[in-house]
């Protein structure tokens, strides 16, 4: 795409326009090249995760993942047309968009996990707190203690499967909704 | 080829993991707690080893291994050139059993609902696999423009 006649736009840089060569010191960065880096998604990133996390931690809200990971790939979604929407010059390969869906589904994963710990701990406490008051037996309320901290583990469960998910979604967002952004194709 | 490998292993553990569960038996019950917000688990619609129900119903377990297999055989030539009609039919068709089941035209069927899962989670990771590897394998090439 030939931005204002500056050339070597984002398509690949083949050449097709006025300006300075590409390997010329006064030539523009060729945008969306490998050489700007996985970087430039950072931000985005960190918001698309943050949107699929907090929605994949609401009760009956979350059921929504049994389809595919819907909110996962809601994020990535939400992530991606921001990036896209905020850089109208930038275009991404499959690659990227693939590895940008799997960085926001691990993302979206550590955050579901962190939440669900906070929220598993919360609903121990106050069990807990009623089994104390009711003189269960202590090997009760150590099996309810128990359950809060196993679910630490599901973290590093969570960031992977939302990642590989999240990957999915990230491509195929991409060749559905923003078929003319990617590059390469 | 490092991006590729990283989404491939990604892809088989995900895919792997609720069915190396339900072979080996694994049902923890804070196993079972994970897989609940990415499965309904109801008993009817999970298949049974044993006696014992997998984690996940029998749609996400078709669908699970089909992404670990597709991983395993991303998409090339001819079928990567056809890969969107592919994931078109087997999008419609997913859809297709998930409304005539629940609008109660048929009972849950294992089969059905495994294959139909199993075609989506295939052709969606083998189609994106398979389209990055060519993508890093024209990037590879020495460009025939520079002379």
């Amino acid at each position: 795409m030939n931005q204002g006649g500056y050339g070597n736009g984002g398509q690949g840089g083949q050449g097709d326009g006025f300006g300075p060569p590409q390997g010329s010191p006064f030539a523009p960065p060729p945008i969306g090249s490998p050489g700007q880096g996985f970087g430039r998604f950072g931000k985005y990133i960190a918001v698309g995760g943050l949107i699929g996390g907090v929605l994949s931690s609401i009760p009956f809200l979350n059921l929504l993942n049994c389809c595919f990971c819907l909110l996962v790939v809601g994020g990535v979604a939400g992530g991606l047309s921001m990036h896209l929407s905020a850089n109208p010059d930038d275009s991404l390969t499959a690659g990227e968009s693939a590895g940008f869906g799997a960085a926001t589904g691990a993302a979206a994963g550590l955050v579901a996990g962190i939440l669900g710990t906070l929220t598993s701990v919360v609903f121990s406490g106050m069990q807990l707190a009623q089994l104390g008051s009711s003189n269960a037996p202590p090997e009760v309320a150590k099996a309810v203690a128990l359950m809060s901290g196993v679910s630490l583990i599901f973290v590093p469960i969570y960031m992977v499967i939302f990642g590989a998910f999240g990957a999915l979604g990230g491509f195929l967002v991409m060749e559905a909704g923003f078929k003319h952004r990617l590059r390469g194709q | 080829m490092n991006l590729s490998r990283g989404l491939r292993g990604m892809l088989i553990f995900s895919g792997a993991l609720p069915w190396i569960c339900a072979y080996f038996n694994l049902r923890a019950p804070w196993l079972s707690t994970m897989y609940h917000t990415l499965c309904h688990q109801l008993t009817e619609r999970t298949l049974h080893f044993g006696a014992h129900p997998m984690l996940i119903c029998s749609r996400c377990a078709g669908l699970y291994l089909g992404v670990a297999i597709g991983a395993l055989v991303p998409l090339a030539g001819f079928f990567l050139r056809h890969a969107r009609r592919a994931l078109a039919l087997a999008v419609g068709a997913t859809v297709l059993d998930v409304v005539t089941q629940d609008l109660h035209l048929h009972a849950p069927n294992h089969p059905v609902r495994l294959a139909t899962g199993f075609a989506l989670g295939f052709v969606a990771s083998a189609f994106m696999l398979g389209t990055i590897l060519r993508e890093q394998r024209a990037k590879q090439k020495p460009s025939s423009l520079v002379t």
